[in-house]
This record gives structure tokens, sequence and C-alpha cells, in this order.
């Protein structure tokens, strides 16, 4: 697959600093990417020369093929990018705010009117078109903003810690729509501090540290190499002590972790096994309430593969 | 609305459109605007009520009354609309909305340009609001129509340009505590011009005959000329100060200063045919050596190493026309450009005649001591430091700091030398008055240029020279870098050219 993003050796001091350092990844379309790292690890930095707000020491970001470094103007309209700051302009209506930066991206007349609907109808903002963007709750700024970077519609958006300051509802509400972003075929990178909130919505993961890439890869397979085993959740109705003897009998079970009422066993076998494995539960009396693969965890992946500078 | 006036509405400047809606909508703008308009109307009503009924008071009722309101009206232009534009600017920073203008696909100069046009709408906004007192001034009895017209039209050009000095220093601001420095900075600088454009107004209204009219006109012209000239270079040096260092922002400064110095050689060389002084010749050569020295420090200082933006389009058509290598960012080229334009301001010698003169040529022993003085007190202030300002391992901080240094150097000078004089001579003055000191022959027209009268400025002179040869090594390493980098763009495009076929 070809990648509409495409960081390579990425440079940036501040001074003595190294804020970024080596930094290189890649973006494909269509995909929803995660780009981790703790408070001061140098996302913003990379996030805003890739979107041609600033300039790295060396190294090149191609978006599309395009150079965000050589041409950052061609770049520009290839790209949406949302800063983690959401700037608001004081007496000025949702529809005004869109309207100046459509204005901006260089469309006219009623290509214009109709762009603006068509964004306001997608981030659900169509009732709020009058209202004053400073009495915008939190979400719906969000969305305003989100809105404001899709108006030239970008094949690639880059999104600053979009979730921060989110309640949990808008928070969901905003995952699906990135998601339908991607659907449609662009490329998302979306970075953040709080691990879990990516592990259910992203495709893969950047994990930054420090100014350097500790992983990067899809996540099927950085959970694969982060254990060679399937990862599965029981749960069951008996006590917990009693489930745990059950499963450290089984010979598919080589690991167990407790989580929440249940555990996290890691398995050797096929379907087969696990059939076996869930019959010989029942047998015994201990009557499963919950069973399922166990998705990768953020935490426990980024614990995995930096040195534990977690801020 | 009409197509036509839809067309012409898509057109605009997209900021324009934003600011002036959000100004109108602001607070600041109602308030001041209705002060104002109630202070002009309190004024206007009072000055009257006030007109006794004796024929010298009725015969300048016009001049008081004019007097009055364009007062308040210089007010408006000095503090209150540039205020406006700098708190715009400076909204954009505190919001960090300007990142978001620049992706939008604005240039930076479209984003200043929105601001300064949006701002003048405003003050369109409040002239059109006096303009009735203001006619009822003109009816009036006393006020010499024409004087009243011309000040009023240095006081709208005068009021563009503040904007765009307010705008300046609100974007040159880095974090807060500069901006609220500058921000003091411009009011207290807007006080003193607005203050001294008062008295100088009140004195010129009431006794027309102090500048006799033909001067007047002159100084009127002149300054009606400088105002977009200076207006320009700071819109420019503005629009480079929120444009990344890397990119060729400052291309837009050279040539603004090219059209200070062409400017300057042209006014010089006009008031000189006109009354045919040679003070004018020497002392406006001498201002506009100072003036040019000054508008080039931000070019000649800036870094000798090319971002890689602007190496990248070297091989744009642009870049290849004659001449306009000298328009590239590096110090090197500021300084070569810097001395050309302190040649083009020296031209207007070649008007010099013998005629109302007691000289047989110009370069008479001391015809010309003030002028070579202030050139090469320039040279000397500019060449060395400004080549360590230019070295690209330079951080922005010192650079800036070695700009200010610049800047102040004849101040710096005057001290020490004043210093010294305190410390080996107390009480005799020997050095502030003696040849050791490069300003000496500054200001007196009549003081002879020799090395015996001056050897400081020898001296002087060739600490220039010095600067002028590390400029020169500077730019020849330039220069190796450029065409490195267009032999590269031409060897890809070839290239790529053979990929396609
Ligand atoms: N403009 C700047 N000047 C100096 N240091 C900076 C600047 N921007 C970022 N930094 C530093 O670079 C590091 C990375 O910052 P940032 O990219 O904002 O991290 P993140 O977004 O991952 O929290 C931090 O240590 C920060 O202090
Ligand atoms: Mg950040």
């Amino acid at each position: 697959m070809s990648s509409l993003l495409q960081a390579s050796g990425l440079t940036r001091s501040f001074g003595s600093l190294k804020a970024v350092n080596h930094v290189s990844f890649e973006v494909h379309a269509g995909e929803v990417w995660g780009f981790i790292g703790p408070n001061g690890a140098g996302k913003t930095t990379t996030m805003r020369i890739c979107a041609t707000l600033d300039l790295p020491d060396s190294g090149d970001v191609l978006v599309d093929g395009v150079s965000v470094i050589l041409e950052p103007q061609q770049a520009r309209s290839r790209i949406g990018f949302m800063p983690d700051t959401l700037g608001t302009y004081p007496d000025t209506t949702v529809f005004e705010y869109l309207d100046f930066f459509a204005r901006c991206t260089g469309l006219r007349g009623p290509e214009r009117r109709q762009r603006i609907e068509a964004v306001m109808e997608f981030t659900g903002l169509t009732h709020l078109r009058e209202r004053m963007m400073d009495s915008l709750s939190k979400g719906m700024s969000q969305r305003l903003c989100l809105g404001k970077t899709l108006l030239h519609d970008p094949q690639l958006l880059i999104l600053d810690e979009p979730a921060s300051g989110l309640d949990p509802r808008a928070r969901v509400e905003f995952r699906e729509l990135i998601r339908a972003l991607a659907d449609q075929g662009k490329g998302v990178l979306i970075s953040s501090h709080i691990l879990s909130e990516l592990s259910e919505s992203c495709d893969g993961v950047v994990v930054i540290e420090q100014g350097k890439i500790a992983r990067t890869g899809h996540l099927h397979e950085l959970s694969a190499e982060m254990s060679e085993h399937e990862m599965l959740f029981i749960r069951t109705l008996s006590p917990a002590r009693e489930l745990e003897m059950a499963l450290a009998e089984n010979p598919g079970v080589v690991g167990i972790r407790p989580e929440r009422k249940g555990f996290v066993i890691e398995f050797t076998g096929d379907d087969q096994g696990i059939a076996a494995l869930l019959e010989s539960l029942v047998q015994r009396g201990l009557k499963p309430v919950e069973f399922h693969w166990h998705r990768i965890d953020l935490e426990q992946l980024f614990l995995s593969f930096t040195e534990g500078h977690l801020q | 609305m009409s197509p036509r006036l839809q067309r012409l509405g898509d057109r605009l400047n997209p900021v324009l459109v934003k600011e002036v809606r959000q100004a109108i909508r602001g607070r600041f703008f109602r308030i001041s605007f209705g002060f104002m308009l109630m202070l002009a109307g309190l004024a206007g009503s009072l000055v009257l009520a006030n007109i006794g009924d004796s024929p010298r008071s009725v015969g300048s009722s016009g001049i008081v009354f004019f007097g009055t309101l364009h007062t308040i009206f210089i007010v408006v232009a000095f503090l209150i609309v540039p205020q406006i534009a700098a708190r715009s600017m400076a909204a954009e920073r505190e919001e960090r909305t300007y990142d978001a203008l620049v992706i939008s696909g604005l240039r930076p100069a479209q984003i200043i340009l929105g601001k300064w046009l949006s701002a003048s709408v405003i003050f369109g906004l409040f002239l059109c609001a006096f303009a009735p007192f203001l006619v009822l001034g003109f009816s009036l009895q006393g006020l010499d129509p024409l004087v009243g017209v011309s000040l009023l039209m240095m006081t709208l050009a005068f009021g563009f340009f503040m904007i765009i000095v307010a705008l300046w220093s609100a974007a040159v601001a880095r974090n807060r505590a500069a901006a609220t420095m500058l921000s003091v900075l411009y009011a207290l600088a807007a006080v003193f011009c607005g203050f001294m454009w008062i008295s100088l107004n009140w004195a010129i209204i009431w006794d027309s005959s102090g500048i006799p009219a033909g001067e007047f006109f002159t100084i009127l012209v002149l300054s009606l000329i400088a105002t977009p000239l200076v207006a320009g270079w700071v819109y420019s040096c503005t629009v480079s100060s929120v444009t990344h260092p890397e990119e060729n922002a400052s291309a837009r400064v050279r040539l603004a200063n090219s059209l200070i110095a062409v400017g300057c050689a042209i006014a010089i060389t006009m008031v000189y045919l006109e009354y045919v002084q040679e003070e004018i010749l020497t002392l406006g050569i001498m201002m506009a050596y100072f003036v040019i020295t000054l508008v080039n420090v931000p070019t000649m200082t800036e870094s000798n190493l090319l971002g890689r933006r602007c190496l990248h389009h070297l091989e744009d058509k642009r870049w290849n026309l004659p001449f306009s290598w000298l328009l590239l960012p590096g110090g090197a080229r500021g300084y070569l450009l810097y001395l050309m334009q302190l040649v083009v301001v020296t031209l207007p010698l070649l008007t010099w005649s013998s005629a109302g003169s007691s000289r047989t040529s110009v370069f008479d022993a001391d015809g010309l001591g003030m002028t070579i003085a202030t050139l090469f007190v320039c040279l000397g202030c500019t060449g060395v430091l400004a080549s360590i300002a230019a070295n690209p391992r330079r951080s922005p901080t010192k650079r800036h700091l070695l700009r200010m240094t610049i800047v102040a150097m004849p101040l710096l000078i005057l001290i020490v030398v004043a210093l010294l004089d305190l410390l080996i001579s107390p009480g005799r003055g020997a050095l502030l008055g003696s040849g050791m000191n490069p300003f000496w022959l500054i200001g007196r027209d009549d003081a002879a240029f020799s090395s015996k009268t001056a050897p400081g400025l020898v001296a002087w002179a060739l600490f220039g020279a010095f600067g002028f040869f590390l400029h020169l090594f500077a730019f020849i390493g330039s220069r190796a870098q450029i065409t490195q980098a267009r032999r590269a763009i031409r060897k890809r495009r070839k290239q790529v050219a053979l990929e396609q076929e």
C-alpha cells in the first residue's frame, strides 16, 4: 500500500534540546494512526513540521509525494491540521467562522456555500450555525475545528490531542467522526498522551518518547510481537481463586494475569484447544460469563517498548 | 446581491471581511467610536457657544473650530485606530490562531495587508463621522481651506502609517512581556508624535505666514512621498517578521529599502534644484545616509545561509532575472545592496552647480567634510557588527542584540568618548571636540576633512573597510552555496525529464 504521509529522519532542536530526533514513520490512506507518547515527547513538534508550520533541521516529510518543506503551499492543500489549542474568534458565529476559512482556501460563490453546508452537516453543526462560537461547548468547538480542517477536503488529517478535555460522550462521538473520515479513504494521524484513548480507534500506532520513535507498526503486528500467543479474557461467576486454579491446570495456558474481575490468559493452541478449555471450565462448575479476545492494551505496549519514562 | 457585487465580495481579502466584522461588533470600537463622537460634538458646541460678537472672534471662529476637531481626529488617527489594529494582531498570537491562517492558504503578506486594510476601513468610518464637523469648520470664517485640507490629508497619511507601525509592534513580539513592552513603547511614541503634530497644526493654522507658503507645500509634498515609502518598509518588515526565517521573506524589505534610497535621491535633487542652496545637498545626503543605514539593518544582519525552502526555488524564473540575486536573503547580499543604495543617495551631488556657492568644486577642502564623516561613521557602525550577526551559527537572540547594538552604536560611541574625556582630561572635553571623535565633523558643514583634523574618522573608515571584507568573504561563500543548489536542481529536473520519457 502506498503511504500518504511519509516522514523520514526528522530532527528538530530547540537550543541544546533535541525535541525531535530522527523520527521516521508512515501513515496510509484509509487508516487511523495513533501518535502516542508522554507530555513533552515531541508529538506537537513533529505534527507542526508535518503540517508545514515548522521546519526541521534535517529530514523530510512527503504528503502524497509532495515535500512539506520544499512545497509548503502544495502540501497545505492536502493536509488538514487541527492544533492542540482551539483558537476562537470573538463575536463570530459558527457559519461566519467556517465562511472565513472557506474564503481563505479560495472557495468562491455557491461552491463555498455548498461546501460549508456539507461540512456542517457532517459534523452535526447545522442547527448551531448562528451561534457565537465562543459560547459553544468544548465538544462542539472541537467539531467546529474539525469542520474547519475539512473545508478544503484534505487527504490527510493531522489531529493534535483532539480528545483532551472532552467528556466521554463527546469523545465517543468524535471517534466515530474520525472513523467515518478514514472510511472515506482519508489518512488520519491522531496524537494523544492518554494511551487507552486510542486503542479502540486506531489501525496502527507510532510510539514516541523523548523525541525518538520507540516503536511503530500496525496494532495487530505489534500485539503479535508482544507475545506469540493468543490473549484471552475470561470471567466466571465463581470466585476468582477457583478460576485461577482451573486455568493454571490447563496445559494450553502459559501465562495468567488478573484484570478487572477476571483473568487475561496467554494461550497456545487453536480453536479446538479454546473450546476444550471452556468445556473443562464448565465441567468444573465454573459458569463463564465473559469470554473474548483481549484487545491490545496500549498502556502495556507502551511500557514494554519504552524504558518507562512515563510522566 | 447582484452577481457582480457577489464576485467582488468573493475577491475581497478574507481577513479584511473578518476583521471589519469583528471590530464593529467588538466593544472597543463601539465605546471609542461613541466616546470620540461625543467628545467631538461637545467640543464643537463649546467652541460655537463661545464665539463672541467681536469681528476678531468671528473672523477666527473657523480656525478654532477646525483646530479643535482636527486635534480630536489626530487622537483617533494616532492612538485609537492603530490600537484596534494592534489588538487584532495580538489576539492572533494570544489565541494561537495565526497558524490556522497560514495553513488555510493565506500568505503572510495577505494577512498583514488584510489587517491593515480593515483598520483603514475603521479609520474611514471615523473620518465619515467626523466629516460633518470638519466641513462646518471650513464653512466658518478664518480658515484657509487649502491649509486645512492639506493638514487633514497629512493626518490621514500619518494615520495609515501609524496603523502599520502598530501592527508591526504587535507582530514582532514573540511573548507577552515583549508585547506589553512594545505596546507601551508604541503608545509613548504615538503620544509624542501626536502631540508634536497637534502643536505644529495649531501653529500652522493660526499663523500660515509663519512658514512661507512655498516651503509649507514643499514639506507637505515631501511628507506625502515619504510616508508611503516608510510605511511600505514597515509593512515589509512586518510581513517578514511573521514569516518563517527560512523562507525568503526579506526580498520585500530589500525592495522597500531600494525604493527609499531612490526616493531620497529624487527628493534631495528636487529640493536642491528648487532652492539651489548647497546645504540642502550636504545636509540632505547626510540624513539620507543615516536613513539608509537604519532601514538596511534588518537585511544586512540576516543569516548568510539560505534555507532549504529558499534554495528549492532558485531556478524559478524570478530568481533568474538580472540582478534579482541581490534580493535573495543573506546579510552579505544585504550589505552589498546597502552599499549600492549609499551610492544612489550620493548621486544628487552630480547636480551641484557653482551658482549660489562660494566654491568652485563641491569637493573643495571643506565642502563635504560632514557628509563624508557621516558616511564613514555609518560604514563603521554597520560593517563588522553586521557580519558577525550574519554568521549562520549566531542564535536569533544574539542576532537581535547585535541589531540593536548597531542602531544604538552612535550613541554608545558618544558616551564612551565623553567618559574617556572625563577620565583622561577632566573638564577639557579634549576628545569630544577633537578629530579623535568621529562625530566631531557631523553637523558642522564648515569643517574641513583631512587626516589631521579627523584621525578618529580615518580609524573608523578602516574599521568599516574591514567589515566590508568580512562581508565580501561571506558573500563569496554564499554564492558557492547558491551555485551548488542551482546545479542540484537542474540535475534533478533532468532526471525527472528522463524518467518521464
Ligand atoms: N518553541 C519551542 N521552544 C523551545 N522548546 C520547545 C518549543 N516547542 C517545544 N519545545 C520543547 O520540545 C519538547 C517537545 O515538546 P512537544 O512537541 O510540545 O511535546 P508533546 O506535544 O509531545 O507534549 C518539550 O520539551 C518542549 O519543552
Ligand atoms: Mg503536545
